[in-house]
């Protein structure tokens, strides 16, 4: 039963997109008024129908019905409820289905949000968001249906979920994060294709596009951040990035948005770089269709990826039906975006811009190749590849450089006609700062140069980042504000540049973090029997005794490990080792102690018969500056986001605003 | 392919632990020949700790998903960075190393791949992406930037001018 009411749901969401689809490129051809109500109202069915097939979906879980393919398949009696609701998205199936919800959520969202104004590209917008529905709904109502009834006998008990997912916390929202970053860039692409089926990309039209790209850039920021920590935190080997292709995958389009977002600010202050923009937004969708085929179709070899499956090649056929649409539309519609006329020059400011699109694109670029590398070189010649940590880490050191080095630069220079001598001091002002990093960190150890190099461009990054985001409240205190009045002040009449540079400020905490606790780590390995001690960086680790715990989805060896760091007693950690009576190699939780400095890092490798264990101890400074430096970049975005307080604007503009 | 592996896995572990494993010449060690005689002179101590995280770094663990064998847990990846300390110990270069062990596990095992023949494609494309982007927009930029450049240079007193930018800025951003 509950599988029938399901397949009606998605059925019946594939009917809307089907309807939709024509329904919007048709009301935006004619300008039909009544043709745009008609699509809203689709769009609004459209995340109906695809909330009810998975409430559905969740009700079959929790209910335990394993007549339903999918609960037959992650379910079981055993699992604990919370895992069971984000079962959802722990397989191919269910994420394909839950991946439904999240575009029927923006698609109505745009329908919400965008109440006035801009009615000839909405119609457009909508209608390529239903063309993208019809397909992910024909995926879950065909190929890759969760609701499919299971064949008879119908099984009492289900193997459960990927014990992986049942480890640790961060996997019940990384996930939903990714998909929201991943899914939210299809709005971004569909109003590109808008502007291009109307010809004109004006200001107007610009904001809303900027803010729907940057609400998914942001949800992608913290997804590919949450990723990084449930890897460091749940896969036992101590670091939290290792350019797998599957992380890669979610990169890249980042990579693209990131440099859609800044070339977007050149287009509103200046009028050029429209066609570009335009480009590099629809790229960002086109990489998330991209990394979802080499997701899910296993032809990377991956820790993040989803079991082999049919859905591969027809993801293929849907990234090649987006190039050749979004190639055809570009080559017949991109003359339309002309830049409008300017009288300044080409100047100081703008070339940062540039080189800051040139380096993300070579980057994009460079991550793409090393990622597929291994399948060209398979098929050229025939023999198996790997480019791994240590090509991409030399690729990105100095691509990363270069863009800590245009943080700190860029935004010093001014826009338009600039003084060479103003020009001059404003370079030169920073650079103070820039030696004091250097210096603290000789202070601190460091000798390689590329830490040191990090720490200069930094030091030199802070300074601006602090002097241009201050700046106008200085101005306003000079006339007469009070400090405290003169910042909020600035705040509120323009977050979008406060928020611009709280990003900064974390990336440029997350570059050094980056550079620390990759350059810094300390390792040890040990077997030990209880009451041994072993040290390392200033700990001491004793092994005090090995329990075993048994819960009905798993038996895990917990091991006790007294921390005594620099003479002082610091309690217990407990990594473990986790054995599901569903699989079959052990699967190591490790046991973390963070610092503001540094964290401690214990894993079990291996449990003898004898109660001996393998310890793996790994100290690492400053990693949680990496997740703090991204937390602040997310936190920048959503000011970024806020409607500035302003004085009475002109009608277009404040539609414009509604939209915020 | 898969049973050859966790044979080498059981041959492995057990070099990793016999006693005699970096003293004595251990079992594998008789093909170490394969790529000649050791480079250099033997390495000891921190040197060597650092020479083995370092090659350990750009090697594949076989048996994982794209870990090196420097942070796989896996007993394989253990029994083979020991080996790998043992060959940098006897004096084996890093290169030396690197070439013994793809032989056994073909070009996979290097998680940067040989800058020869058709893999010099995955080094030189994304040089060639930059270096093409940097031309175009060097002629891009040449154009209209000399007029005006020469204009600006004539401009008000610095102190001056720098008030106007700031006013500027608070202007358009009042306006933004």
């Amino acid at each position: 039963m509950t599988s029938q009411l399901g397949s009606a749901a998605v059925l019946l969401a594939l009917m809307t997109c089907a309807i939709g689809a024509p329904l919007g490129f048709f009301a935006g051809a004619s300008r039909s008024a009544a043709g745009l109500q008609w699509t809203r109202r689709m769009s609004l069915a459209f995340a109906l129908f695809m909330i009810l097939a998975n409430l559905i979906m969740e009700y079959a879980l929790i209910t335990r019905d394993f007549s339903v393919s999918y609960v037959a398949s992650v379910g079981s009696l055993a699992t604990p409820l919370h895992i069971t609701i984000v079962s959802l998205w722990s397989s191919l199936e269910g994420s394909i289905l839950f991946w439904g919800l999240v575009l029927g959520l923006f698609t109505a969202s745009v329908t919400l949000l965008q109440r006035r104004g801009h009615e000839d590209y909405l119609a457009y917008t909508l209608g390529t968001l239903f063309v993208i529905g019809l397909f992910f709904s024909f995926l879950i109502a065909g190929p890759a249906n969760p609701f499919r009834p299971t064949p008879a006998p119908i099984p009492t008990d289900g193997p459960g979920p990927n014990p992986l997912l049942q480890n640790h916390i961060l996997m019940i929202i990384h996930p939903p994060m990714l998909y929201l970053g991943y899914v939210g860039m299809s709005v971004p692409f569909a109003m590109a294709v808008a502007a291009l089926l109307r010809g004109q990309l004006g200001a107007s039209w610009l904001r809303p596009l900027r803010n729907w790209l940057l609400v998914p850039t942001s949800f992608l920021t913290l997804g590919i951040m949450l990723g990084g920590w449930w890897s460091y935190e749940v896969l036992g080997w101590g670091g939290y990035w290792a350019w797998d292709p599957v992380e890669n995958a979610s990169f890249l389009p980042w990579l693209t948005a990131i440099a859609a977002l800044h070339s977007a600010v050149v287009q509103q202050r200046r009028g050029t770089l429209k066609a570009w923009t335009v480009i590099l937004v629809m790229v960002t969708f086109l990489l998330t269709i991209l990394g979802t085929f080499l997701t899910r179709s296993g032809v990377v070899n991956s820790v993040h990826s989803f079991t082999q499956s049919p859905i591969g090649p027809l993801f293929l056929a849907f990234l090649g039906f987006c190039l050749v649409a979004t190639i055809i539309l570009l080559s017949w519609r991109i003359d339309t975006l002309v830049s409008e006329p300017s009288e300044d020059a080409v100047v100081a400011r703008e070339g940062a811009f540039l080189l800051n699109n040139l380096l993300l694109v070579t980057f994009t670029f460079t991550v793409l190749v090393g990622t597929i590398f291994p399948i060209i070189a398979e098929a050229v010649r025939g023999v198996k590849v790997s480019v791994g940590e240590p090509y991409f880490n030399r690729m990105a050191v100095p691509i990363c450089l270069g863009l800590l080095a245009l943080i700190g630069i860029g935004p010093a220079l001014p826009w338009g006609r600039a003084d060479k001598r103003a020009l001059q001091r404003a370079l030169v002002w920073p650079l103070p700062a820039a030696i004091v990093g250097v210096i603290l960190a000789l202070l601190a150890g460091a000798r390689s140069w590329s830490v040191l190099l990090t720490a200069f461009l930094a030091g030199y990054a802070l300074w601006v980042t602090l002097d241009q985001a201050l700046r106008p409240a200085r101005l306003r205190a000079k006339k007469g504000e009070s400090a405290g009045q003169a910042i909020v002040q600035t705040f509120a009449r323009a977050p979008r540049r406060t928020g611009a540079y709280l990003v900064h400020l974390g990336v440029i905490i997350t570059f050094v973090a980056i550079a620390i606790s990759s350059s810094y780590k300390e390792n040890l390995e040990a077997t030990m029997a209880p009451g041994q001690s072993a040290s390392v960086a200033g700990y001491d680790l004793t092994f005090t005794q090995l329990n075993v715990e048994r819960q009905p989805h798993l038996t895990a060896e917990k091991a006790t490990i007294q921390i005594v760091h620099k003479g002082k007693d610091k309690g217990t950690l407990e990594p473990r080792f986790n054995h599901y009576p569903t699989q079959r190699e052990p699967i190591g939780t490790p046991a973390v102690r963070t610092t503001l400095t540094h964290d401690l890092y214990l894993t079990v490798m291996n449990v003898g018969a004898d109660g001996r264990i393998g310890l793996r101890a790994i100290v690492t400074p400053a990693v949680v500056w990496v997740w703090l430096g991204v937390l602040i970049m997310v936190a920048g975005t959503v000011v970024c986001l806020i409607p500035p307080k302003s004085a009475p604007t002109p009608k277009t503009a404040r539609t414009a605003e509604a939209t915020t | 392919m898969r049973s050859i592996l966790w044979t080498l896995v059981v041959v492995l572990s057990l070099v990793a632990l016999s006693p005699a494993s970096g003293q004595e010449a251990p079992i594998g060690a008789a093909n170490w020949d394969l790529v000649g005689e050791p480079a250099g002179p033997p390495l000891t101590g921190p040197e060597l700790d650092r020479l083995t995280e370092e090659v350990a770094l750009t090697m594949r663990c076989p048996v994982c998903q794209g870990l090196s064998i420097a942070d796989s847990p896996t007993a394989l990846a253990i029994a083979m960075k020991s080996e790998v300390r043992e060959m940098l110990a006897k004096g084996y270069s890093e290169s030396q190393v690197l070439e013994y062990f793809e032989q056994s596990y073909g070009e996979f095992i290097r998680l940067e791949p040989k800058a020869k023949g058709f893999n010099l494609l995955v080094w030189i494309a994304p040089l060639a992406a930059l270096l093409g982007g940097l031309l175009f927009l060097a002629v891009r930029m040449k154009r209209p930037a000399k007029v005006e450049l020469q204009e600006a240079t004539s401009a008000e007193s610095p102190s001056q001018s720098e008030l106007e930018t700031y006013r500027e800025r608070v202007r358009r951003e009042v306006a933004s």
